[in-house]
Parts: structure tokens; C-alpha cells; sequence
């Protein structure tokens, strides 16, 4: 049974809707999770392509770089070669003949020369005791005391 | 739909069908029946596996001078279908890669080969020229080359890397596992342009370069060696030599010089390949007098002669079956000591020491100083010589005293060296070797000298180096080295041929063997001259340059003089 209230109830005013009433429907959640879900795996995709991409570049670069390396190292070694060859004694002597008039050495003589009586070493001045006041004072304020000793 | 149409249809059917079944066919044949092989193909295009070579190392000497080093090479090769025009292309090759145009156009049409080398090991600056050509269906491969800065310096020491980068003779072969190193292996999935695609699977084992070789070899020496030999054999008009420097205290091999030799950058160029081998571990000959040393030295050691014990044997001495062995030149010395022995050179001296010996004290000792057996030198081809022994069918009594005075019997120059050496070191014989430190990356491995044995006492060594001085005064008219006590012995062989002894001009082998300064023995040098033509004989044929070498040698390594020298370069008498 239905009853109803006597007493005057203060009744809000009615409120119309301007436009089209929201309707729930239950596909259009799906749609947006599927964009979401599409659109996360676009991204993925996007980065995964990305690292790919960046891996394959670096893949050329590295070649090129091993290349390089080896490029170098052939240049070096055929620098190596050349120093090698004008370190050859055959050449130098040919150099020190023809360019420098050089001859080679046929008598030496040796000369006996009196080598200098070893002067006595010095010995270092013995440090200064220093009084038991004065380690205290500089052990309270850290202060240190170097000797110095031997040739430099 | 008219009879006309429908049997148009059928037609069309019955071509699609067999169009459809052609093309199933063919699916089915890739895919199922070939699909295995094909598949293997594919793979085998795209992964490819590329072997790295490994830096060979270097070799230098005992002052850091590089002996031997790898440079960039190219090796030039066609694809003989991309060649366009064969002729312009053999025109313009042949200039530069030092074939003739009529060779490599030939070279270039040979039917059935797809490829075919036209020159390797091409210097870079070739490659740089024939890059620059752009020649259709011509491509250049980067290959290692060997390469000697120093030319034929101590080659047959070196020895030399053949085609296929492998060593041949010298250093070169017995470090081969060493120096060579162990190549690599990329293998990887690789684009149109053979470079490796990062993303595909790849496997690299790098390549070991090889270790660095330093030698016991000093290149100062080396070459005071070389240039006196070269000077020597074009004075005395002789066919070859040797000349040995050994450190006595550790068997260190300071110089090792022969002639002739070969250029090893040159190698393919060599017309006699005997040449490649090292005549001071691999050719024997009869010392002759130089082996006086060793017959004194037991004589010595055993206690049967004294340098004052006097012998007067006349000129010859003749065995029991008539056999008559002569002193040289059929001289007679009347009554000489032991060190006039070994002044005079006498024959009949060294047959009577041989005689008190005995051969069996005589022929142990032999062995004992290392003769008649390789010396272990780290150097491939060394043969031990020959000894022929009491009962052997090379030994009879006339080779027993023969071999006292150092014929009959054959040595290696190596092996004379390091038996006197042995006497220079107070009687201790040492191994000789060539390489003192094997540099492999941060491991550092340094060869230590390694003593044989004793070979006699050092008392015998002391006594026998003062008579090698006195022997070596005995030569002051014609060398010396003023200033300094040096012991040495000349020696003047006969060769021995196929109808006995050579006679005649250029038939003797001139020698001068000794160490010095006597009071602390450093050096041990050996001047074996080959068959000169302007004097026969050992004294003046090798003893020049025994002197040279060694006057040089001790300026080279600042040992004073011990003796005065006077004006002149006459040394004082002690």
C-alpha cells in the first residue's frame, strides 16, 4: 500500500536538462580502454622500433670506428717501419759520412785521470733538545718539527 | 552462358590448374624437398665468418731496435666475369703491380675461374694508385706482410715469414707458435655491404697477437760484424764467412754474422735456397789449428803436459803403418814448450799431447766440450757435427792424431765458440742462445743462462788463457789489440773434397778464435774466413779482423784498457 504525506513537503524545482540526457552505455569504456590499450602498445612499438633503430645505428658506427682503429694501426705500423728503417746503423753511418764528414773511429788512447780525494761528509748539526715544556706546547697546539736529512 | 563460354571457362580452369599445381610444385620443392639445403644456403649468405688474423710480434734487438715488424699490405685479385675489358685492365695494372700485361691479361681470361690473385703484399701506396683506377670487377683485401727494416742484417738469424704468413728459417720458425699469435673469428649475420648487423646474433673470439721476440743480438755488434766480414771477404777475395760474438759469462749471442746472405724482404728472389740457412749452427767444417785449444786444454786438465813441458818431435811423426803427419810448411821447431805449441802452431805438439792423453781421455773430453752434439742454441737447423769415435768405421789411427790438430774431425763455427767460451768462463760451458725476453702482452718472461757443465777446472783455464795471451803476443806483427790482454788461437784448415785435401788457391778455411781481457774474460770471438784467396793462411786472412772486432767491441762496451799503449799502438811489456 501507497500512502502519501498530508503535510505540505517543500518541493525542489523541477530542473530540466538543456541538451541530451546522459545516457550510460556500456561500449563506449571498452572503446576507451582498447584506444588506451592501442595506443600504449603504438608507443611501445614507437620505442621498441626506436631502440632498434639506435642499436642498428650504433651497429654501423662501431664498424665504421673498428675500421677506423684498424686504419691507425696500419698507419702506425708503417710509421713503426719507417722510424725502423732510419734507425738502420747502415744508414746512419751513410748519413754520418756523407753528411757530416764523419770517419770512423781507428785508436783511442785512454787517459789516466786522478779522481779527487772523497771530501768527508758532512754531518748534520745535531737538533736542538728541546724542553719538556716546549713538546707539551707543541704537542696542545699540533705543531711539528721536520728534520732535514740526506742529499735532496 | 553459351557452349563457347563454358568451354572458355574450362580452358581457364584447366590453365589455372596447372599454372596453380607449377606454382604448388615449386612451393612444395623450396619449401619441403630443397627447403633444408636452401635454408642452409641462405644462412651460409648471410652469416659469414671472417678470420681475424693476429699481429705477428716483433723482434729487436738487445737495444730495442726493431729487427722485424708487420706493416699494411694489400693483396689485389678479379673477379674475372665483372672484368670489362681484360687488355685495358692487365695495361693498366701491369706497371704497378710488376707483372707483364700479356701475363695478367691472361691471368684475366683463364676459362672457368671466377677469381684469380694478381699480386700480393702490395705496398699502400700501389693499393692507393690501383684504388684510384676504379677498375671494374678489381678489388683489394688488406693482408699482413712481414717486413725487415734493417734488409739482410742478421737474416739467417731472423729467418723470414713465407706466403702463408708462416716462419721459415731463423727466429722466425722456432718462435712460430710464439711471435705468430692465434687469429680470430667474427661470425655474424651481415648486411648487402658486409658489415655486421648489430641485431643479429654474432659470436667474436678475438685474435692473440703474438709475443715480442728481444734478441741477446746487439745491433751495434751485428753490424761491426757484418761490415768487418764484408770488408775482409772483398780483401782476401774469399767466398764466405762467419764471424761469432758471445758474451762467455751466460752464452748470450751478441752477434752472428754470415756471408753470403739474403735480403728476407726479398726472399722470393733468393736463386740458391741454401742461402736461407745459418752456416755458424748448420755447415761443419775441420776447425784445424783454432781446435789446438781444446786438444791443450785436455792435455792440461788431465794432467799429461804442463805449458813448460818441452817436446822435440821434429817435423812429422809417423805411425806405425808409415803413415808420416806433418807439421804446416814441413817445419821442424826443434824443442818447444806447450805455449810454444800453440805459438807455433805445431802439429807434431798437439799429436804428442794426444798420444799421453790416450784416445779415450781424448775423445771423452771431445764429447764432454760439447763437440760431435747440437749445442741447444734456440735456432732451428743446427746439426751437431761429426766426431768419429774409437770403433766407429769413420775412426782409424791416423784420424785420431789428426783430429788433435783439429782435422778429420768436423765442428760447427757455434759449437767452437762456445767450447772456448767455456774456457774464458772458467771452465763452466754455457748454452748459447739468441733470445733473452719474451714480451707477451703484461707476462714478461726473461731467459735465464743456463750452465752445461763443467769442463774443466778453473786452474786449467787460467793456465791455458795466460798461453793463448802469450800466443796472441806471438801475432803482434800482424794484429793486435793495444792495450788489452786478449787470448787467441789462428787456425789454417784444410778442406776435404771428394779425391782428399784441396790443393791450390782459395782450398783452405782461415780462422782466428779467442776471448778477452784475459784477467776478466767478457767476449768470445770467432773470424772464420772461407776460402780466401790473397793469403791462405789464419793469421793473416782472420786475424785483421779478430782484432778489429775486438778493438771496436771493447770501445763499444767501455772496457778500459789494462795496459799502457805506446806510441804506435805497441803495447808495453808486462
Amino acid at each position: 500500500m501507497v500512502t502519501q504525506s498530508t503535510h505540505p513537503t517543500s518541493v525542489a524545482p523541477r530542473v530540466t536538462p538543456i541538451g541530451r540526457r546522459a545516457v550510460r552505455r556500456p561500449g563506449r569504456s571498452w572503446l576507451l580502454v582498447t584506444l588506451v590499450l592501442v595506443g600504449g602498445l603504438a608507443g611501445l612499438c614507437v620505442l621498441y622500433l626506436e631502440q632498434t633503430a639506435r642499436v642498428v645505428e650504433l651497429g654501423y658506427e662501431l664498424t665504421r670506428l673498428q675500421r677506423e682503429r684498424d686504419r691507425v694501426a696500419l698507419e702506425v705500423a708503417a710509421l713503426r717501419y719507417e722510424l725502423a728503417q732510419r734507425q738502420s746503423l747502415a744508414r746512419v753511418e751513410d748519413l754520418a759520412r756523407r753528411e757530416y764528414g764523419m770517419v770512423p773511429l781507428r785508436r783511442a788512447e785512454s787517459l789516466v785521470v786522478e779522481r779527487p780525494a772523497p771530501t768527508p761528509a758532512v754531518t748534520p748539526p745535531a737538533p736542538a733538545q728541546r724542553t719538556a715544556w716546549q713538546r707539551a706546547r707543541d704537542a696542545l697546539f699540533g705543531i711539528g718539527q721536520a728534520e732535514a736529512g740526506g742529499t735532496p | 552462358m553459351s557452349g563457347l563460354s563454358a568451354g572458355r571457362l574450362r580452358l581457364l580452369l584447366v590453365a589455372f590448374l596447372l599454372f596453380s599445381s607449377a606454382v604448388g610444385y615449386r612451393v612444395v620443392s623450396f619449401a619441403v624437398l630443397q627447403g633444408p639445403v636452401l635454408a642452409q644456403r641462405a644462412e651460409a649468405f648471410r652469416y659469414r665468418a671472417d678470420l681475424v688474423p693476429a699481429q705477428r710480434g716483433e723482434i729487436l734487438d738487445a737495444r730495442g731496435r726493431v729487427l722485424a715488424t708487420d706493416v699494411p699490405a694489400d693483396r689485389v685479385s678479379a673477379i674475372v666475369r665483372e672484368i670489362e675489358d681484360p687488355r685495358r685492365t692487365a695495361q693498366l695494372l701491369a706497371p704497378l703491380i710488376g707483372r707483364s700485361a700479356e701475363e695478367i691479361e691472361a691471368a684475366l681470361t683463364q676459362p672457368g675461374r671466377e677469381w684469380v690473385v694478381l699480386q700480393r703484399q702490395l705496398d699502400p701506396e700501389v693499393s692507393a694508385q690501383i684504388r684510384a683506377l676504379d677498375l671494374p670487377g678489381i678489388v683489394l683485401d688488406p693482408e699482413p706482410k712481414r717486413a725487415y727494416p734493417m734488409g739482410d742484417f742478421a737474416s739467417q738469424v731472423l729467418g723470414f715469414v713465407n706466403w702463408e704468413y708462416r716462419g721459415a728459417y731463423g727466429l722466425e720458425a722456432q718462435y712460430d707458435d710464439v711471435v705468430g699469435g692465434t687469429p680470430g673469428q667474427l661470425v655474424g649475420e651481415r648486411d648487402v655491404a658486409g658489415n655486421v648487423i648489430a641485431l643479429a646474433p654474432s659470436s667474436w673470439n678475438p685474435p692473440k697477437d703474438g709475443a715480442t721476440l728481444v734478441l741477446t743480438i746487439d745491433s751495434a755488434v751485428q753490424y761491426l760484424a757484418e761490415s768487418v766480414l764484408d770488408r775482409t771477404i772483398q780483401e782476401q777475395r774469399a767466398a764466405g764467412g762467419t764471424i761469432i760474438v758471445m758474451d762467455v759469462k751466460t752464452g748470450a749471442i751478441l752477434a752472428m754474422a754470415n756471408r753470403p746472405s739474403f735480403d728476407p724482404n726479398r726472399f722470393t728472389e733468393v736463386s740458391d735456397p741454401a742461402v736461407f740457412a745459418n752456416p755458424a749452427i748448420s755447415a761443419a767444417y775441420e776447425p784445424g789449428s783454432t781446435f789446438k785449444v781444446i786438444t791443450m786444454a785436455l792435455g792440461l786438465e788431465a794432467g799429461v803436459v804442463t805449458p813448460q813441458t818441452t817436446i822435440d818431435g821434429g817435423a812429422y811423426r809417423e805411425l806405425p803403418d808409415g803413415t808420416r803427419i806433418y807439421n804446416a810448411l814441413l817445419q821442424a821447431f826443434g824443442p818447444e814448450t806447450m805455449t810454444d805449441v800453440l805459438i807455433h802452431s805445431s802439429n807434431v805438439g798437439a799429436m804428442e799431447v794426444v798420444d799421453r792423453l790416450g784416445s779415450e781421455r781424448f775423445y771423452e773430453g771431445v764429447l764432454r766440450f760439447g763437440f760431435g752434439e747440437p749445442t741447444g742454441i734456440d735456432l732451428p737447423g743446427e746439426v751437431g757435427g761429426i766426431v768419429n769415435l774409437p770403433g766407429s768405421p769413420g775412426w782409424s789411427l791416423t784420424t785420431f792424431y789428426t783430429n788433435a790438430f783439429g782435422q778429420g774431425i768436423a765442428v760447427t763455427p757455434l759449437q767452437l765458440v762456445t767450447a772456448v767460451a767455456a774456457i774464458a768462463n772458467g771452465g763452466v760451458l754455457m748454452r748459447p742462445y739468441v733470445v733473452k725476453e719474451i714480451r707477451d702482452g703484461e707476462n714478461v718472461q726473461v731467459i735465464q743462462p743456463v750452465p752445461v757443465r763443467r769442463v774443466i777446472s778453473e786452474e786449467t783455464a787460467r793456465t791455458l788463457g795466460t798461453m793463448l795471451e802469450e800466443t796472441m803476443q806471438s801475432y803482434a806483427m800482424r794484429f793486435s789489440v793495444p792495450g788489452y790482454r786478449i787470448a787467441a788461437k789462428t787456425g789454417t784448415a784444410e778442406i776435404p773434397g771428394p779425391k782428399g785435401y784441396e790443393r791450390g788457391e782459395g782450398a783452405t778455411i782461415a780462422s782466428v778464435i779467442g776471448y778477452g781481457p784475459v784477467e776478466d774474460p767478457r767476449f768470445c770471438v770467432l773470424v772464420k774466413i772461407d776460402r780466401p784467396r790473397e793469403s791462405p793462411w789464419g793469421e793473416r786472412a782472420a786475424g785483421p779482423a779478430f782484432a778489429e772486432v775486438f778493438r771496436q767491441l771493447l770501445l763499444l762496451y767501455d772496457v778500459p784498457p789494462s795496459q799502457p799503449v805506446l806510441s804506435g799502438g805497441q803495447r808495453s811489456q808486462p
